[in-house]
């Protein structure tokens, strides 16, 4: 009984969580959209254009994050059989596969009038590509298997070997000659954009966290009922052979 | 107003942007909020067309024990109601 015991105290702390999260996301995503496209200024050398970061940088930090939370869970889940984390990694990864999909085009739309291309071949670009593949590699993975605890640990498995993305993806602008502009908010010695413009990003990127963990815990909770139902179905099936 | 729409000659890369974080969002909120509602719906099916084995079993056991041993149903009745609900 112990198994559903942390699952229990989660939904009850999710449920007081949840109409926070989502209300914070709305009222963010109306600030920062307020901010992003009527407020702030256009870029003296990319223009209008500079909209666009306001969605790819958020998009892009959240594909990162979730990822590496991602990771963190099926670390928890293999050695301490945790019964949550494989249900957090089940539930996070097509919203990280979402915010991956937006980064990438969303670039691509800033690229094609700024660099001249749709996509380079390059470090940064190609890692955040793979990403993209780890995310839809675990989601066939986890679901590949008639069994789901097999299933679950190739998954947690192949979460922590792609981990190494990661450093790749973040320093990928100082370690190879790229098209991409370094980075200009998380970087030594402090934001190098002006407030005008990281205010916005700043509300965007809280938006997105919100609509992260409300959409995520709304997922969770379908991934439990899921497994009661198996559950009772294997109980069913029991006592149907008794 | 048109100024605004036109974005300096990039409208069709900014609106289109913008367009696609609303469709991605929405739609993976979408999707989770009826994966909730349709795995709900189910659970809830299976829990009206077969009663909690659990419950059932324990209803017999009560039956049988009823007359002798008060304290044997004693013992299996805080086991039974377990944290699945």
């Amino acid at each position: 009984m112990h198994r559903f015991a942390n699952p229990a105290r989660f939904l009850r702390l999710a449920a007081l969580i949840l109409p926070w999260a989502a209300g914070l996301a709305v009222v963010c995503f109306a600030a920062g959209l307020y901010m992003a496209l009527l407020d702030s200024p256009a870029d003296y050398q990319q223009g209008q254009t500079v909209r666009i970061m306001y969605i790819h940088v958020p998009a892009a930090w959240m594909a990162m994050f979730v990822y590496t939370s991602m990771a963190v869970a099926a670390a928890t889940a293999l050695v301490w059989k945790h019964p949550l984390a494989e249900v957090y990694a089940r539930a996070a990864a097509p919203l990280g596969a979402g915010f991956t999909l937006l980064c990438l085009v969303t670039g691509s739309l800033w690229g094609a009038p700024m660099w001249g291309t749709w996509w380079v071949w390059d470090a940064r670009l190609t890692s955040m590509l793979i990403l993209f593949f780890l995310y839809l590699g675990f989601m066939a993975l986890v679901n590949a298997f008639d069994d789901p605890e097999r299933g679950n640990r190739a998954g947690c498995i192949l979460l922590l070997v792609g981990v190494v993305n990661i450093p790749i993806i973040k320093f990928s602008v100082d370690w190879w000659n790229t098209l991409h502009q370094p980075a200009s908010v998380f970087r030594m010695g402090g934001p190098s954009i002006h407030p005008d413009m990281l205010w916005p990003l700043a509300v965007m990127a809280i938006a997105f966290k919100a609509y992260f963990v409300a959409v995520v815990i709304v997922r969770i909770r379908s991934e439990l009922v899921a497994r009661k139902i198996q559950a009772l179905r294997l109980t069913q099936v029991a006592s149907a052979a008794e | 107003m048109s100024e605004f729409f036109a974005m300096g000659g990039h409208a069709a890369y900014i609106w289109s942007s913008y367009g696609l974080a609303a469709l991605v969002l929405l739609a993976l909120l979408l999707v989770s909020l009826r994966g909730l509602r349709r795995q709900q719906a189910l659970l809830a099916a299976l829990e009206t067309a077969h009663p909690s084995r659990r419950r059932r079993r324990q209803t017999a056991e009560e039956g049988l024990a009823a007359p002798g041993a008060p304290a044997r149903s004693g013992a299996h009745a805080p086991a039974g109601e377990g944290g699945l609900s």
